[in-house]
């Protein structure tokens, strides 16, 4: 049992030991298990990095060729490939980092999941956002963050679309750093967040609230943070797989994020998110996909 | 002993020789003492439900004979050197083969142990100064035995019955004594040694049978949500669903081999030894303390886990594991093998503590101790192998494998004791205390819990009976240890011990439901502290030693 009382204690004891650190010692026991158990793909490979086959064979119960009726479009099966990469895509932008809403930090994974089509010989991928669905490891079932994204806005985001520059002919995905905002106009990427509402803020989800509204839920609070965002993702060049199914990556990111306000009130304040090693993204070509049958396939559409 | 405490040990004994010379005595007799304790010790259990399967039990646990012998030598009237070896006969036949009843060593097995071997010079360089080099155990702390901020020597809990012991170890200690309210220690401890387990230590990765000797549950890892569901998908493809229907067992048609669990142990190079520094003050009735420790952990915390599972429609294409060479059992639907890996995280332990006496006895002494413990960070790896290949089905997951998740945060956090002791004349003796943190915990995902401790005398006849209980309860959990004993002191330096323990608690992991009613992966957090197996078995003993 971890109470407040004594992780204050243990906060104030540390704050009041200058240098106290653990020295940065750490131990990853899934790293060992890359070494023994996966010699090809080696301790320090990110885990999407390019897999040579398709990950159908063996995975969950999801026909190539079957398509969901009731979601309006589901084929994993894009048909003919084309060596670039013209074409309907399922992306996962995935950001690892830390949270502190506490005072402990805990490691949160932010993946955010869009539909991207290429057009013919097109220079560009659309993005068309679908969700995002932060995790927050705190350790303890019974402590729990969770921030969740209502239609309104995913709604509002989709009609805005993130798009990446390709290639030309769409012939691969170059790096890149793009820009994405969430309740703001009118700002650049170095500008100063708003901490009040002025003209670079918008109701972008058109609720009545400042910016954009978010549902909190979980152990400690329930309710909703008005608030802005800005993320800034520094893209890697996308590898394709030999079969040119998928498309991955690795990426950077700065994250701003800035309250204006809450119900209850108290969820009006800033849970800043540290960036850590580790962010990829994956790309999958697919047949037919939107964001309602993405979102109920994510296991296998996404599987490695 | 390396190479380099050896050269050391020899250079101090040396040198304090020499200088000490004029000072040798003249009979080596007088300079001589040899003192120790012979013991036997034979423990039964009472319970049938805390073995490996259901209805072990009832029967002989265990049978110690012991002779204990300490040499102390004081060659010169600043030098001492200490000898403690124990020699130790079990009780039990281990012959299991013909061959093996040729020799004695299996039918009467023994083995030597050498606690304590030091050489310690007083006043030397420097007069208010002492060096002791060699095996020792030391001993940090003003709690009784649960002392977070000494950790220079692991435990031994190879006695389930004695918490207090340590496992020795070759270190250098300086110590200073610049006032006489003041004094300031520094150890060295060249190699780490980590603490000595329970047999009944392997429960803590066995799986769960039931009486007809059917696996019917894995060992729950310290994973996540997302982890711990997918080890749960792969005991539904094992067992053919995800959901267990009454009396059935889904894994009836599973073989398992025993979990193998190996420890990553640290290299003995310089980076890997331990210090330590402790300043002790006393003023007045009141001893307090201030220490550091940079070292490991003594209890190993879990760094990873494999399931390598071989189907039988893989028969005979497949017929070894990932993990290891040993062939399947292809009379079973699939055969699982799990391995595990256990470290030694690292640590900078930032200690005090204080003891308070007063000299009147109707006040009690009062003790804390507090730790400020800087961890490793530790994250577990999970990883899942169907026929050689991650590729399970139904086992997709957000994370490739091997899955990963923090098991010990680097975060700083606190163990700590506080409590009182009473005594009324000889006749009665009380110990409560509060306990944060047990010996064993870490901040893992099982977390830190609390605790009460107590221990209550009294004493009969001139001190010839002695009845003691002791016991500790997890408030968590509430899961309690419980230790009545009653000693006879036949005749000086003679006693016959009789005693009971008995754990309260849960034997299984507490496995959660969803909203069906469905059983989920049981959860590491969910561990009863005392009701685990791994603690031992609910035993009754009787011990006789003379002490000479």
């Amino acid at each position: 049992m971890r109470t407040p009382c004594w992780r204050f204690l243990a906060v104030l004891a540390t704050a009041l030991l200058p240098g106290a650190t653990a020295c940065d010692w750490e131990t990853d026991g899934a790293a060992r298990l890359s070494e023994q158990y996966h010699p090809d793909t080696g301790a320090d490979l990110l885990e999407e990095t390019a897999p040579d086959a398709v990950a159908d064979e063996g995975v969950a119960p999801s026909d190539p060729g079957e398509t969901s009726s009731e979601t309006g479009g589901y084929d994993l099966d894009p048909g003919e490939v084309t060596t670039n990469l013209e074409g309907l895509w399922a992306v996962r932008i995935r950001q690892l980092g830390t949270i502190a809403p506490l005072s402990d930090p805990y490691p949160i994974t932010t993946p955010d999941y869009f539909v991207g089509t290429v057009e013919p010989v097109g220079t560009k991928m659309t993005l068309t956002f679908c969700n995002e669905i932060p995790v927050v490891e705190t350790g303890d079932p019974e402590l729990q963050f969770i921030t969740r994204i209502p239609q309104a806005l995913r709604d509002a985001l989709a009609a805005a679309p993130v798009e990446l520059a390709l290639g030309e002919a769409a012939a691969g995905l170059p790096g890149q750093q793009q820009m994405w905002t969430w309740g703001l106009q009118d700002i650049s990427r170095t500008d100063p967040m708003p901490t009040e509402v002025n003209a670079k803020v918008r109701d972008q989800d058109q609720d009545g609230k400042p910016g954009v509204t978010v549902e909190v839920d979980g152990t400690l609070a329930q309710g909703k943070r008005y608030m802005v965002k800005r993320v800034v993702w520094d893209l890697s060049p996308g590898t394709m797989s030999e079969d040119h199914l998928r498309v991955s990556g690795t990426l950077t990111y700065t994250l701003d994020e800035q309250p204006l306000g809450g119900d209850p009130e108290y969820l009006n304040q800033a849970t800043p998110i540290t960036p850590v090693d580790g962010s990829t993204f994956l790309m999958r070509r697919v047949g037919a996909m939107d964001c309602a049958s993405l979102l109920a396939h994510l296991d296998e559409v996404f599987a490695d | 002993m390396t190479t380099g405490t050896k050269v050391l040990t020899a250079a101090l004994a040396l040198a304090a020789m020499t200088a000490a010379g004029p000072a040798r005595a003249e009979g080596w007799a007088d300079r001589l003492s040899l003192g120790g304790s012979i013991q036997s010790d034979i423990r039964f259990i009472t319970d049938d439900w805390r073995g490996e399967r259901p209805g072990e039990g009832h029967e002989f646990e265990m049978n110690r004979n012991d002779v204990n012998l300490r040499l102390r030598a004081d060659p010169f009237d600043n030098v001492q050197a200490v000898v403690d070896t124990r020699l130790r006969y079990y009780g039990f036949n281990r012959s299991a083969s013909l061959p093996e009843l040729i020799g004695r060593s299996k039918i009467d097995p023994f083995d030597v142990q050498l606690n304590e071997a030091y050489v310690a010079v007083r006043g030397l360089p420097w007069s208010k100064m002492d060096i002791k080099v060699g095996r020792m155990i030391q001993t940090w702390g003003t709690a009784d035995m649960f002392n977070p901020t000494d950790n220079l020597n692991s435990r031994d809990f190879s006695d389930p019955l004695d918490y207090a012991g340590k496992v020795p170890n070759q270190m250098l200690e300086l110590d200073f004594y610049p006032t006489d309210w003041m004094s300031l220690q520094l150890v060295w401890v060249p190699v780490f040694k980590p603490a000595n387990l329970p047999p009944s230590a392997v429960q803590g990765f066995a799986m769960t049978y039931n009486e007809q000797g059917e696996v019917t549950d894995f060992p729950a890892p310290p994973l996540d949500a997302e982890g711990r569901a997918a080890l749960m998908k792969l005991k539904g493809l094992l067992g053919g669903s995800g959901t267990v229907a009454p009396g059935q067992n889904p894994l009836k048609d599973v073989g398992f081999t025993t979990p193998e669990v190996r420890t990553i142990n640290p290299k003995p190079s310089m980076a890997n030894s331990q210090f330590g520094a402790r300043a002790k003050f006393k003023a007045g009735p009141v001893d307090f303390s201030l220490s550091y420790y940079y070292g490991r952990f003594g209890f190993p915390v879990a760094a990873n886990a494999v399931a390598d599972v071989i189907s039988s429609d893989n028969y005979p294409a497949t017929t070894k594991f990932v993990t290891d060479t040993e062939s399947i059992d292809t009379r079973k639907k699939f055969n699982v093998r799990y391995v595990a890996e256990i470290m030694y995280p690292r640590m900078q332990v930032v200690g005090a503590d204080f003891a308070y006496a007063s000299e009147n006895q109707w006040v009690p002494g009062f003790f804390a101790e507090a730790a400020l413990i800087l961890p490793e960070r530790v994250d577990f790896g999970l990883d899942v192998f169907l026929n050689g290949d991650n590729k399970v089905p139904g086992l997709a997951m957000e994370q490739a494998l091997p899955y990963r998740n923090v098991n010990v945060p680097s975060t700083p956090f606190i163990k700590a004791t506080a409590g009182f002791d009473w005594s009324y004349r000889d006749w009665f003796y009380l110990n409560l205390q509060y306990v944060r943190g047990f010996f064993d915990e870490f901040n893992d995902m099982y977390g830190i819990h609390n605790y009460f401790v107590f221990a209550t005398e009294a004493k009969f006849k001139q001190n010839e009976v002695q009845i003691r209980f002791a016991g500790a309860l997890n408030c968590d959990d509430q899961s309690a240890v419980l230790y009545p004993q009653i000693t006879w002191i036949v005749a000086p330096a003679v006693e016959l011990v009789g005693g009971y323990m008995h754990f309260l608690g849960d034997t299984t992991q507490k496995t959660k439901y969803d909203a069906d009613g469905n059983p989920l992966m049981a959860t590491y957090q969910g561990k009863s502290k005392f009701g685990m197996k791994a603690n031992g078995r609910n035993v009754a003993f009787l011990r006789g030693k003379v002490t000479f």
